[in-house]
């Protein structure tokens, strides 16, 4: 067995129900070795389930997965040696400090946390060690469950929204320390995030799924991102009295619908400008409120959606790029 | 200003008995706590009414044989109180998904919280409690102490300990088992702990249980001594009050050590294979 064939993930027409509920239907996809896989889709596409699987968090009901070289269903244990999964939901007893928190964690991973004192003098909690973790901010907090995903030095990193939590600036350093980490250990890391900037940055490799829990399109992330032409989007939520499909026609900008709100597409900071000025303009009559924000994962899943000519189901949902 | 809050008050109990009626096992399990209620202290108004139970060893030592069986319980429900509420203690810390992906078997968390709390409520019984019951045995009101002294020789202390052990052994199986219900349903605390008030009172804690025998009840009473915590309690108690040693006492002491043994490699192989069904099934994200 090679170093590398440890990180490889293959996944065979993989299923899963609860209970009556059909929620992954036939998953296939096979990545590389060291390569980082983006699990993107719309809420109820099973993204959450998939990725659970794949730590094993949950068991597929057919199919097969192969975490490097053990079947996840027959060698669970064996393949869990390899992996770690970092949910934001993992919390400390606050009054514990850091040096108690990691014994503890440490303790029941049979590994030792002071191997990782490279790792804690680069994220900076060496110095936070005696202190209660109920003084720590959500950044530390994050930093704490890095380190103690990585206390087993693991082939591969199962994120589960980690950056949900974090503002811009927080999030935007761990982003930086998971790549930086990436580079110096080969990891394999699979993720979900709806930052395309994060994924960008971080896979190599873009699963995206159906909202009915099917493949829609596995390939590059470059490729798949770079073929939508938009960076950015601003999200207008019209005055109720207002008839939101000729609003937005009357715009004339590149937008999505959903329900009684919408979103405009911008390529440059320039239409950005565009899109604010006749919102402004209209703003006391038809406009409660609008927010200029980066283009989301979301945004990447509605327009592949349109590429791939799927229809959408939800009727109160339309889009149309220009 | 009143039709306002009648009608708060109206969408207030539809809303909570539509939630109860979603949580219908509890329904049952309030009920069934009702009835354990009723039917324990029904006995024991019995057992104060009444001087004529046949065989009964504690006549005239009912604070005694309360006490002792007070201070067997104290240790285990405590415990157990903390083992079953180890899975949802960690769902609610959200570190289920560290546990299942670092193969963390969910009984040697329930096992070291038992033990955990074992040795807590044992040092507060060495440090309070046991000194107290001393004290209580020296005072005087009239004629008699407060309580009688408790019989300790070192035998009987040696066979007390070897009791409390297999006791803990017995009582740990016990919370591993309860502890699976919540592996399956969602919010089964309730449930869990109607199963350790069943347990105790059937080891007659609240009333001795010759008492049945004054309500025809003699089988039931054989088989409720078939259950480790309730002869371990007789015999400890037998010991401890009366000064006298069961003379199947070595008989009990191996039976029960092989039943306790059992149930916890039994337990453990449970909750093992329930949590790798509950991979399957979801479950253990109901939390």
């Amino acid at each position: 067995m090679t170093l590398t064939s440890d990180r490889k993930i293959i996944v065979k027409d993989v299923h899963k129900y609860f209970g009556k509920k059909h929620v992954l239907k036939g998953i296939d996809f096979h990545l590389p070795d060291g390569e980082n896989l983006a699990i993107i889709g719309p809420n109820g596409s099973g993204k959450t389930t998939l990725l659970r699987t794949l730590a094993s968090i949950y068991l597929p009901d057919k199919g097969s997965i192969q975490i490097g070289p053990y079947d996840l269903v027959t060698q669970t244990r064996q393949a869990r040696r390899l992996l770690s999964y970092v949910s934001p939901n993992l919390s400390f007893h606050k009054k514990l400090t850091l040096r108690e928190t990691l014994d503890y964690f440490s303790d029941l991973q049979g590994v030792e946390w002071r191997n990782q004192q490279e790792l804690m003098d680069d994220i900076d909690l060496t110095r936070m060690l005696d202190s209660p973790i109920e003084g720590f901010s959500e950044g530390q907090k994050a930093m704490t469950r890095f380190l103690i995903a990585l206390m087993k030095n693991p082939k591969i990193l199962v994120l589960d929204e980690i950056t949900a939590t974090l503002d811009v600036k927080k999030k935007e350093s761990i982003i930086q320390y998971i790549y930086e980490l990436d580079e110096q250990r080969g990891l394999t890391i699979l993720l979900i995030d709806h930052d395309p900037s994060v994924v960008d940055r971080l896979c190599e490799k873009l699963l995206l799924l159906t909202h009915d829990g099917k493949v829609m399109k596995y390939g590059n992330t470059s490729e798949i991102i770079k073929q939508i032409p938009y960076a950015f989007d601003v999200k207008v939520i019209p005055h109720p009295s207002v008839d939101i499909q000729s609003f937005v026609q009357e715009l004339g900008f590149s937008h999505r619908i959903m329900g009684q709100m919408c979103q405009f597409y911008a390529k440059t900071k320039n239409e950005v400008d565009e899109i604010t000025t006749e919102l402004l303009n209209r703003q006391e009559e038809e406009i409660l409120e609008f927010s200029v924000s980066g283009l989301s994962m979301e945004d990447v899943y509605w327009h592949w959606l349109l590429l791939l000519g799927i229809p959408i189901e939800d009727r109160t949902k339309r889009l149309d790029f220009r | 200003m009143v039709n306002r809050t009648a009608a708060v008050l109206r969408a207030n109990i539809i809303r909570n008995l539509r939630i109860d009626w979603k949580y219908k096992l509890n329904f049952i399990t309030d009920l069934a706590w009702l009835a354990v209620d009723v039917i324990t202290f029904l006995f024991l108004g019995q057992v104060v009414a009444s001087s004529d139970i046949d065989n009964f060893l504690y006549e005239g030592f009912l604070k005694e044989f309360l006490v002792v069986g007070v201070i067997y319980w104290v240790i285990f429900t405590r415990a157990y109180k903390d083992g079953v509420s180890v899975i949802p203690n960690e769902a609610a810390l959200g570190a289920l998904g560290f546990i299942i992906t670092n193969d963390i078997t969910l009984s040697d968390l329930i096992a070291g919280q038992f033990s955990s709390s074992t040795i807590k409520t044992s040092i507060t019984l060495c440090i309070f409690v046991l000194p107290i019951v001393a004290i209580l045995s020296y005072i005087r009101i009239g004629e008699t102490t407060i309580l009688q002294p408790l019989v300790i020789t070192l035998e009987i202390l040696i066979l007390s300990f070897l009791i409390l052990i297999i006791s803990w052994i017995f009582m740990l199986g016990i919370t591993i088992v309860a502890s699976t219900l919540n592996v399956i349903f969602k919010k089964s605390g309730p449930l869990t702990f109607l199963f350790s008030y069943l347990l105790t009172m059937l080891s007659g804690y609240f009333f001795p249980l010759e008492v049945l025998r004054t309500f025809g009840l003699s089988t039931l009473e054989q088989v409720f001594y078939l259950i480790p915590t309730t002869n371990m309690l007789y015999s400890l108690r037998s010991m401890l009050i009366i000064g006298t040693i069961p003379l199947n006492i070595l008989f009990i002491v191996i039976i029960n050590g092989i039943v306790s043994i059992v149930l916890f490699i039994l337990a453990m192989m449970l909750m093992r294979k329930i949590t790798r069904k509950a991979a399957y099934s979801g479950t253990l994200e109901f939390y």
